[in-house]
């Protein structure tokens, strides 16, 4: 791990503030991060000159308003998509040095995602889906590991249901166990709760900061939920695809 | 490519099977299987058997003929390899019967023969060998023509027999009908008391095998191998080229629809696997984003296909080896012979088929997922770059123009197919973007149902052109084998009416053509003409002597070793079709012009301009080729290979030959013409008729079977086609109905939208099937060019009809599922 990321960590005042946040090593390091798409002869800068650091354990909350850049930088620090300027350092790899593959080892090893549409994989069963990334990996215990995590979810009776026929909450909470059963170093959630109803949207908030304050996986989560956004311990603000605040606490 | 993960892949295939996803894909691969080696085994099974039918017409499945004692050690290979073996022997003598002599050929029967078929006696009576020690048979026309009775005594060389039966049906039938002539029949053990045979007599001898396919195709091969100087093997290939047309042209359509059946299943499957790549684009965006490489990817595809490939093949083989017997079954009684087993190479070829099939229409589009941007996790909108056009197009088109030349094995047939495809692919592409140019014009125009319908055509155009261009080519497929179909079975039928001559009658000598012609219009017999015939055998080539060592075939050898039938003619007969070379115009061509038949040259290696010598009773008739000929021979008329200026052979010695039909109610008058001309015989080829006629019907027994095949290709293709926008369809309509669209509207906009697409695509295809039938008829089947309209009319009529059904089968989701549940699960 770099030094300087951990001498540069801004201080932090979280709602329940650990005090051990700030001597954790950095996982997640924007510099200068930009990105400009063209449309027809225009260019249109979505992301400008972002840069700010995030500790192990962490859970960070990315907000700002429709069009603000939001699910762009998500895109950039999961190594989904390339910036047009500056980097990202993921669990301490630069991920400008690395091609398609070797950054599709580092999302299967270092990386969960949550989604707002979920995802899940439709043919499959809720327990295909969470033993999936760990069927990638090689791993043999993927069906274990994957009904253990179901069970965690409060989706141990509801294994071999297919997405179809889960409501929208427990399809989340497929998608939380399917995020967490590698044991990522960071997950990144998008609008978690934005296809769920407020009741359902809380238990799936309260799963989400429970499951992260019982490891050491990271959270970074992308809402325009205030309320969500609060919980976290720090909040990135965008603006028009420039960070209003990047030293700011919730 | 990274190392494969089959168990993920097995997991994955398990899954997708599981949620139906690649059923059409696993159908359509299936199908191409199931029709490829279905058609393939049955077509060689069919062929093979038609072969042994065929070479049965000679007492067996194969002949060695020799004009020395065959060795024994070729009977004691055979006993070896489990097949039966019959001898006989056949040479010239005179036979005297109460005073009165004839020159006959003998025929000595050892006891085995015939090994298949029985003699029949004019009494009826039936008998599976020949005459036994010490008696003899005689030919029904002899009996006529030395007024022999039951009884009777016949001297033969020292030899005195009483006939014991008048023979009215030979197990070996005639093959070379111009060198027959009378025959009596001995047991080959009475022929040494004749002294006939000593060494050195002229004689042909023959050793007749049949037994197991395998074994014969053994033996044939080491026959073949051995074969010594005057000897020569004849197998089903050497039957009479009326009967090798009929099974020429099975043979064609055989392969033809199913070159059409795994073209189609192609399309099909192409459709199949882009609508399962354009599904599964968010779930390999998924894969991708939680850490599946590329390379990872494109083997779980590739695997998951061959998984396709093995379900396909669990299913369709066994179902091919099932419908191929059942085919087999019912056709073995009308062929005469057990159809004997495919050699391995057919079930090969199927299978490949299926491979090839899948592997080149799937692969293109589902290659595309691997490159799925992993930021299609967030937005939605992003799809996979498409594949470079030489990727896309160059798989498909590179596996289907081999899958075509290796399935039809026939440039020909190769180059008509391809030329038909595109033809037809253009003028639907053509024909498609017009309607959508026009559809958008009116859309503008016009306003509710009308608007929905044309509009939702207009922004699916690509789609909508797509799916023209599918449905044609499959409607186009399904009407060009209807219209062959139905052309070859009616030709079948035409080409042997019910007066199709079935009498040969050679000998006559010039001086009496004019009395034979009188005689047969007092009997009511139709003349259909007197043809000069010499025969001669080839000497030189442009001066130089030739040999039959000269020539590589088997078949051309015996060309340049036999003599073979010349004549001359101061005009062709229509149906002797000029294929290169000048007209046959006694003031234009040289005075020693030879006009000659394309397949004879072709296998002597003659040209335009060669100058060819012949020996005609020891006298040299030397010619130059100026014109190449085809000749019909389905007409049952005389035919010649080779025809001279009447000036220049006139003074050859020449007999005259004519066809007949001689009806049956005239068999009792038939005695009295050969009487009033004794020198002239009559050979009857009802048998070679019945045989041509019982292999026509086998074969299009056969077609019907093969055509159900590429039916259901057809559909698969219809139906993959329609179901490619199914899902954009499915949005569009739940957005339009919680608008507020009545399901009324959206079935009528539907309707028209299937309609339209329908009539484009079944119109086009019909009237490009009717071309292509015209073209491909002319080309591969001999058949004249013909455009039936009619069929055409109703079959633009039915497409458009089974489009539009198709259609809003497919699509009916659209107005009977919640709109809700659509549009959330897309």
């Amino acid at each position: 791990m770099n030094d300087a990321h951990e001498h540069s960590m801004p201080a932090t005042n979280p709602p329940e503030a650990d005090p051990t946040l700030a001597t954790a090593p950095v996982v997640v390091a924007a510099s200068d991060l930009s990105r400009t798409v063209h449309l027809g002869d225009q260019a249109l800068e979505i992301l400008n000159g972002v840069s700010f650091e995030i500790r192990r354990g962490e859970s960070v909350a990315i907000v700002g308003a429709s069009g603000s850049g939001k699910s762009t930088l998500l895109g950039l620090l999961a190594g989904l998509d390339r910036p047009t300027r500056g980097d990202v350092e993921l669990a301490g790899q630069s991920l400008a040095q690395l091609d398609e593959d070797g950054l599709a080892g580092l999302r299967a090893s270092q990386v969960g995602f949550v989604f707002q549409a979920f995802h899940l994989l439709t043919g499959m069963t809720a327990l295909e889906n969470v033993m999936l990334p760990l069927e990638l990996l090689g791993d043999t215990g993927a069906e274990a590991k994957a009904r253990d995590w179901l069970q965690r979810v409060g989706l141990g009776e509801r294994l071999e249901h297919s997405p179809r026929q889960l409501s929208g909450g427990e399809q989340q909470r497929v998608a939380i166990a399917r995020a967490f059963v590698t044991r990522p170093a960071v997950l990144f959630a998008d609008e978690p709760t934005g296809n769920l109803d407020t009741a359902t949207g809380k238990q799936i908030a309260d799963l989400l900061f429970e499951l992260n304050a019982g490891g050491t996986t990271t959270l970074v989560l992308v809402t325009h939920d205030l309320e969500l956004a609060q919980r976290c311990e720090r909040t990135l603000t965008l603006d028009a695809g420039r960070l209003v605040n990047p030293d700011s606490h919730a | 490519m990274s190392r494969p993960n089959w168990r993920l892949a097995w997991h994955l295939l398990r899954r997708e099977q599981r949620s139906g996803e690649l059923t059409l894909v696993t159908l359509a691969v299936g199908l191409a299987m199931l029709a490829a080696t279905a058609v393939g085994v049955l077509t060689a099974r069919v062929e093979m058997s038609m072969n042994m039918a065929a070479a049965r017409m000679q007492g067996g499945d194969l002949v060695l003929r020799g004009d020395q004692p065959l060795p024994e050690r070729w009977r004691e290979r055979a006993a070896a390899l489990n097949v039966e073996h019959a001898d006989t022997i056949a040479f010239a003598s005179m036979v005297r019967a109460d005073g009165r002599f004839k020159l006959v050929e003998v025929k000595g029967l050892g006891p085995t023969f015939p090994l298949v078929g029985r003699y029949v006696l004019n009494d009826g009576s039936e008998h599976d060998g020949g005459p036994p020690a010490g008696q003899i048979w005689v030919g029904a026309r002899l009996a006529l023509a030395l007024k022999i009775a039951i009884g009777d005594s016949i001297d033969l060389g020292q030899a005195q027999f009483p006939v014991a039966g008048i023979v009215s049906a030979e197990p070996d039938a005639i093959i070379d009908y111009v060198a027959a002539t009378d025959r009596v029949f001995v047991n080959d053990s009475d022929l040494s008391q004749t002294g006939l045979v000593q060494d050195g007599t002229r004689a042909g001898w023959r050793l007749v095998f049949t037994g197991p396919a395998a074994a014969i195709r053994a033996l044939s091969s080491e026959l073949n191998d051995g074969l010594e100087r005057g000897q020569r093997l004849e197998d089903g290939n050497e039957t009479r080229p009326e009967l090798r047309l009929a099974l020429d042209r099975a043979g064609r359509f055989f392969r033809l629809a199913a070159v059409l059946a795994s073209v189609l299943a192609g399309i099909a499957v192409a459709l199949a696997a882009r609508r399962h790549a354009e599904r599964h684009l968010d779930a390999y965006a998924v894969l991708r984003c939680i850490g599946a490489k590329q390379s990872q990817l494109m083997s779980l595809t590739l695997l998951q296909l061959a998984g396709v490939v093995v379900q396909a093949g669990l299913v369709a083989l066994p179902l091919a080896w099932l419908l191929q017997s059942a085919a087999a079954y019912f056709m073995a009684p009308g062929l005469g012979v057990a159809l004997p087993a495919a050699p391995i190479s057919a079930w090969i070829g199927g299978a490949m088929t299926g491979i090839i099939v899948l592997y080149a229409f799937a692969l293109p589009p589902l290659l595309r997922l691997s490159s799925v941007p992993t930021l299609r996790v967030l937005r939605r909108e992003l799809s996979a770059p498409p594949l470079a056009w030489w990727l896309h197009g160059g798989i498909g088109l590179v596996a289907a123009i081999g899958l075509l030349a290796w399935q039809a094995s026939d440039t020909t047939l190769l180059l008509s197919v391809l030329g038909a495809l595109l033809a037809i692919s253009v003028a639907l592409t053509v024909l498609g973007a017009l309607l959508l140019t026009v559809g958008s014009w009116w859309a503008r125009r016009t306003g509710g149902t009308l608007r929905i319908a044309l509009g939702g055509m207009r922004r699916r155009r690509w789609g909508t052109l797509g799916q023209i261009v599918a449905l044609g080519l499959g409607l186009a497929a399904l009407a060009l084998l209807v219209m062959l179909r139905t052309q070859l079975i009616d030709r079948w039928q035409d080409q042997l009416p019910p007066d199709v001559p079935n009498r040969f009658v050679i000998g006559l000598q010039g001086d009496q053509r004019a009395d034979f012609k009188a005689a047969l219009e007092e009997l009511g017999v139709v003349d259909r003409g007197l043809y000069p015939m010499v025969r001669g055998r080839f000497t030189a080539l442009n001066g130089e002597p030739i040999s039959s060592g000269d020539f590589q075939t088997q078949r051309a050898r015996r060309l340049a070793e036999r003599e073979f039938n010349l004549s001359f003619a101061a005009e062709l007969r229509a149906d002797n079709r000029i294929v290169a070379g000048p007209a046959w115009d006694l003031e234009k061509i040289p005075e020693d012009a030879l006009s000659v038949e394309r397949g004879l040259a072709e296998r002597l290696g003659w040209e335009i301009g060669d100058s060819i010598s012949f020996d005609i009773g020891g006298i040299e008739l030397q010619g130059t080729v100026v014109n190449l000929r085809e000749l019909n021979w389905e007409s049952f008329l005389p035919n010649f290979f080779v025809i001279g200026r009447p000036e220049a052979m006139r003074d050859l010695s020449a007999s005259w030959i004519t066809s007949l039909h001689y009806p049956k109610e005239l068999a009792d008058q038939e005695a009295g013409l050969i009487e009033q001309f004794p020198n002239m015989t009559v050979i009857d080829v009802d048998a070679l008729i019945m045989q041509i006629r019982r292999t026509a019907d086998q074969a299009a027994l056969a077609i019907q079977a093969v055509f159900l095949f590429t039916v259901a290709a057809g559909l698969m293709v219809l139906l993959a086609a329609i179901r490619s926008t199914t899902d954009e369809r499915l949005r569009e309509g739940a957005i339009l109905r919680a608008l507020g669209a009545r399901s009324r509207q959206l079935t009528i906009a539907r309707a028209v939208e299937f309609g339209l697409m329908g009539a484009v695509a079944g119109a086009a295809a019909a009237l490009a099937a009717s071309f292509a039938t015209g073209w491909l008829g002319e080309r591969l089947f001999d058949l004249p060019f013909a455009v039936d309209w009619t069929t055409t009319a109703i079959l633009a009529v039915l497409s458009a009809s089974a489009v539009a059904a198709l259609g809003l089968h497919a699509t009916r989701k659209v107005v009977t599922v919640s709109p809700l549940l659509v549009l959330r699960e897309s």
